[in-house]
C-alpha cells in the first residue's frame, strides 16, 4: 500500500465515484490500492449495495390529510379576493 | 382560419383542484429534499400561495403542474441558501471530521475496527431475516443532522451535485468529503444493527 495514497483517501474517491467519473490518475490511484486493500474493497461493496437498495425504496409520501384542508381553505380564501 | 394543428393548447390554472391534484407530488418532493415534514408541508403550502399571487405571471406554455415544481425548486433552494447563512445551521468544512477520526488513524489507514473492515453479507436471505429496510431507516435517521442533509439531497433525491454545494454554500471537495462521512456513520451503524 503507497503511503502517499491511504484508506482515507481511497474511500473517499470510492464515495466520490458513486456520483461522478474519476479521472484517469485517479482511477488509477485508486484500482492500485483496492488491489491490495481488503477493507477498502470491502467498504466499496457496502456503499455500493446501500446505494442500490436506496435507489430501489422510491417511496412516495404524502401529505397528512388535516394539512391538505388548512391549505385548501387559504387557497380558496385568497380566491374569494 | 386555423388549421387545427395551429391551435396551440393553452394551459390554464385551476388553483381550486391544486391540493387535490398535486398536494401529494410536491410534498414527496419536497420531504425527500428538506427530511422534515412541517418544513416539507410549509414549502408546499408557500409554494401554492405564491403561485396565487403570481398566477398573472402564467403563460400556459408549460403545463399547471411543471409551473407549480418550479416554484417549489425555488423556494427549496431558498430554504436551504437561508439555512447556510445562518451560523447554527451552516455546514461548516469540519462538520462530522470525528467521524473520520472514529475509523481512520491520523496518517488515514483504517483503524482496527471490524466496522469497517469487516463487509456485509448481502445475500437475499439475509436481507429478509433481518428486516434490512427498517434497520436502513433507523440509520438514516441517526446520521448527524448536518451530515444527513447533505445525504438526503444526494442518495434519496438524486439532486445535482452542484445544486447542492450552491445551496449548502460548500465547495466541491467539502461536499464530496461531507458525504462520505455520511456513508461511513449509515455503513457502520448498518454492520451494527443489521449484519452483527
Amino acid at each position: 500500500m503507497s503511503e502517499l495514497f491511504n484508506c482515507l483517501e481511497a474511500t473517499r474517491l470510492i464515495s466520490k465515484g458513486q456520483h461522478v467519473h474519476l479521472s484517469l490518475s485517479e482511477t488509477t490511484l485508486l484500482n492500485n490500492h483496492i488491489l491490495l486493500c481488503g477493507c477498502c474493497q470491502g467498504f466499496k461493496k457496502d456503499i455500493e449495495f446501500v446505494k442500490e437498495k436506496l435507489s430501489q425504496i422510491n417511496q412516495n409520501y404524502t401529505l397528512d390529510p388535516k394539512v391538505k384542508e388548512e391549505i385548501a381553505v387559504k387557497i380558496a380564501t385568497q380566491l374569494d379576493y | 382560419m386555423h388549421n387545427p394543428t395551429d391551435i396551440k393548447l393553452v394551459n390554464t390554472l385551476k388553483p381550486h383542484l391544486w391540493v387535490n391534484n398535486y398536494g401529494d407530488m410536491l410534498y414527496s418532493y419536497a420531504y425527500k429534499r428538506v427530511n422534515d415534514k412541517e418544513v416539507a408541508e410549509d414549502l408546499v403550502q408557500e409554494t401554492f400561495l405564491g403561485g396565487l399571487k403570481s398566477k398573472g405571471n402564467f403563460m400556459g406554455d408549460s403545463t399547471e403542474k411543471t409551473w407549480l415544481f418550479a416554484i417549489l425548486k425555488f423556494k427549496i433552494i431558498d430554504y436551504y441558501r437561508k439555512k447556510s447563512k445562518e451560523k447554527t445551521t451552516s455546514i461548516h468544512n469540519s462538520e462530522g471530521a470525528e467521524i473520520d477520526s472514529i475509523f481512520f488513524e491520523a496518517d488515514g489507514h483504517v483503524k482496527k475496527n471490524p466496522q469497517i473492515a469487516v463487509e456485509f453479507d448481502t445475500s437475499d436471505s439475509n436481507i429478509d431475516k433481518k428486516e434490512f429496510y427498517g434497520v436502513l431507516e433507523g440509520c438514516l435517521s441517526k446520521i448527524p443532522k448536518k451530515l444527513a442533509q447533505v445525504f438526503h439531497l444526494k442518495m434519496i433525491a438524486e439532486e445535482d451535485s452542484k445544486l447542492i454545494c450552491e445551496m449548502l454554500n460548500l465547495t466541491d471537495a467539502n461536499y464530496w468529503v461531507i458525504l462520505h462521512r455520511a456513508k461511513i456513520q449509515l455503513r457502520s451503524c448498518l454492520f451494527k444493527n443489521w449484519v452483527s
